[in-house]
């Protein structure tokens, strides 16, 4: 169980990653 | 004498066989010519990426594609190491990884860090090894070499940065693979070990047993130096006589170290089409590289501290701890190893980096800090390219003009993602140690007190967000909090670096040519080279100089 919640933050840091990716892009275009 | 031999030799004959390379990665990575021969391979890479490798990419897309594929490697790592008790290839039966512990070892290896906080030979199977950690070290290795890629084709003003999926292939099958064929073959020639039989149990002259671990270390050996990957088959790394056999693997590991690193800025200069400016960006590398290399070489000259008041030891030739003497001089190859591995992301080790005398140990920790003298392949160019955006503003704010780097006006929004791209660095090593000196997570694991200590929980947070991978060592750093502090800050400035500044690329790509006049800072003369080393160290001064004197400088004040 706590391996499958350490695969979770693993995914949720990519998320974090590609959410910063949009954000900037957002602001480029603004 | 000896070091000043070796290190020329490295260094300098890597420096001439890097030219060549870097034309050949150009060829490989960004073809402009459309030979029948070339279409055929191209053809082939399109069919493996299949309608994935169709479309031309911005970049953002080009980002998307790459934070998406390596979320997906993650994933498929984790579940391979996981269940590695149930897979094949595990001859010794080994049991199943804890979960924080795959956490960092798959952020690590796919982040290109390759941080171990565990024994590759105790805990992982070879299924583990080769298809999980091994894959890993080639396609981390080819992402940072496509970024690079991407990057250059948006400063030669091509708002299309090309397709992820055929990049992360040219680099693998052209670059990475062909290389590594034939420097494993020659470390298989060195006799290092490639095999796929498990361990061998021997009797020892006193009668006992001993089990000797062996595997395919050859083939593990190779991506891990020509990837910038540093992550050792075993826990010693390239300290251990089968990772490592002699003075030539040595030698040949050193060379594959900084080859692709180095060949990545003539490629950079290939495609932009400016090779003068890619010329004297390698020129402040190799400064800045050498300056490192003789601090490190004549701080090691000094005995160590640790012998000084034990009884019949007489220490006249440098520090002897922590070496391997089949390298050669204790101030050579140690040294020597130390600044190439940490300058560029590859965090091998043939030497303890704890046992080196304390200003010694602080040339490393420079490296990480500055990660561009070289740095990891491709992605050591691209942090390089953030210092010249920076460099590139202030000097056209010191002379009144408006900043332009390649025909392209630098604004305040690019500086904006320059500057955050830097502290992002600063952020995750300063703020990481800080916490971790002060709380139990850090201050639990430490076997040193004072300010060893406290270096070596900086050298954790440095390596961890340079993407670096090696270890101070003397830290029990296979706990819970390391593992996810460490697993965090790698995967998030491993992308960080990299999406800031293509995204400053995709901005430049867009804007319309300025005409150069006689007022355009040049970026291809000493002038530029001068006010680019300038703002590396103030940069790096400024940031990073008072963690230094809590640690390596205050150990060293302290046997004055």
């Amino acid at each position: 169980m706590m391996t499958l919640l350490y695969l979770v933050l693993g995914l949720a840091t990519f998320g974090v990653l590609v959410a910063l990716t949009n954000a900037v892009d957002r602001w480029e275009r603004d | 004498m000896s070091a000043i031999l070796l290190v020329t030799l490295i260094v300098g004959g890597t420096a001439l066989l890097s030219w060549p390379l870097g034309r050949y990665m150009k060829w490989a990575m960004d073809p402009d010519d459309a030979g029948p021969r070339r279409q055929r391979l191209e053809r082939i890479l399109q069919r493996i990426a299949g309608p994935l490798g169709r479309p031309q990419q911005d970049w953002k897309l080009y980002l998307i594609a790459m934070l998406v594929f390596n979320a997906i490697m993650f994933v498929v790592s984790f579940g391979f190491m996981a269940l590695q008790q149930h897979l094949p290839l595990n001859p010794d039966a080994k049991e199943a990884v804890e979960g924080s512990l795959i956490f960092n070892t798959v952020a690590s290896f796919t982040s290109n860090t390759n941080l171990q906080h565990y024994s590759g030979e105790v805990a992982m199977s070879y299924l583990s090894q080769l298809f999980s950690l091994m894959w890993l070290q080639f396609v981390s290795a080819a992402t940072g070499i496509a970024a690079l890629t991407a990057l250059a084709r948006g400063l030669a003003g091509r708002k299309e940065m090309g397709n992820f999926f055929i990049d992360l292939q040219r680099a693998t099958f052209l670059v990475l693979l062909p290389a590594a064929l034939i420097v494993a073959t020659l470390m298989v020639l060195g006799s290092m070990p490639m095999t796929l039989a498990g361990s061998v149990t021997a009797s020892t002259l006193e009668g006992a047993q001993q089990v000797i671990a062996r595997g395919p270390v050859a083939a593990f050996l190779t991506i891990k130096q020509l990837g910038t990957n540093g992550g050792g088959f075993f826990g010693p790394n390239s300290t251990h006589p089968f990772e490592n056999p002699t003075f030539w693997t040595n030698a040949l590991s050193m060379i594959c170290i900084i080859l692709i690193s180095m060949g990545s800025v003539w490629m950079f200069g290939r495609i932009v089409g400016r090779r003068r400016h890619a010329a004297v960006v390698f020129g402040v590398m190799l400064v800045l590289l050498l300056a490192k290399i003789t601090g490190s070489v004549w701080f090691e000259r000094a005995p160590t501290q640790a012998f000084a008041n034990l009884p019949a030891v007489e220490q006249v030739a440098g520090n002897f701890e922590g070496k391997e003497t089949r390298f050669g001089s204790p101030y050579g190859s140690g040294p020597l190893w130390a600044v190439l591995t940490t300058s560029t992301s590859n965090g091998s080790v043939d030497s303890m980096h704890d046992s080196l005398n304390p200003l010694t140990g602080m040339m490393p920790m420079i490296g990480m800090w500055l990660n561009a003298t070289f740095g990891g392949v491709g992605v050591g160019m691209i942090n390089m390219f953030v210092y010249i955006i920076i460099a590139v503003f202030v000097a056209g704010m010191m002379v009144g003009r408006t900043p332009e780097y390649l025909n392209r006006r630098v604004e305040a929004r690019e500086m904006k993602l320059a500057v955050l791209t830097v502290l992002s660095h600063a952020l995750f090593i300063l703020v990481g140690a800080a916490i971790f000196a002060v709380t139990p997570w850090g201050r639990d694991t430490l076997n040193n007190w004072g300010p060893h200590g406290f270096s070596e929980i900086l050298y954790e947070f440095s390596s961890a967000s340079a993407n670096n991978g090696s270890g101070f060592e003397g830290l029990g750093d296979n706990t819970v909090p390391w593992n996810v502090a460490t697993g965090l800050v790698m995967l998030l400035n491993r992308y960080i670096p990299i999406i800031l500044p293509l995204a400053i690329a995709g901005s430049l790509a867009v804007k319309r040519p300025t005409a150069q006049s006689a007022g355009t800072l040049s970026v291809q003369d000493a002038t530029f080279a001068a006010m680019l080393l300038a703002t590396i160290l103030i940069i790096g001064a400024l940031t990073f100089f008072p963690a230094a004197v809590l640690g390596p400088i205050a150990e060293h004040l302290l046997f004055m």
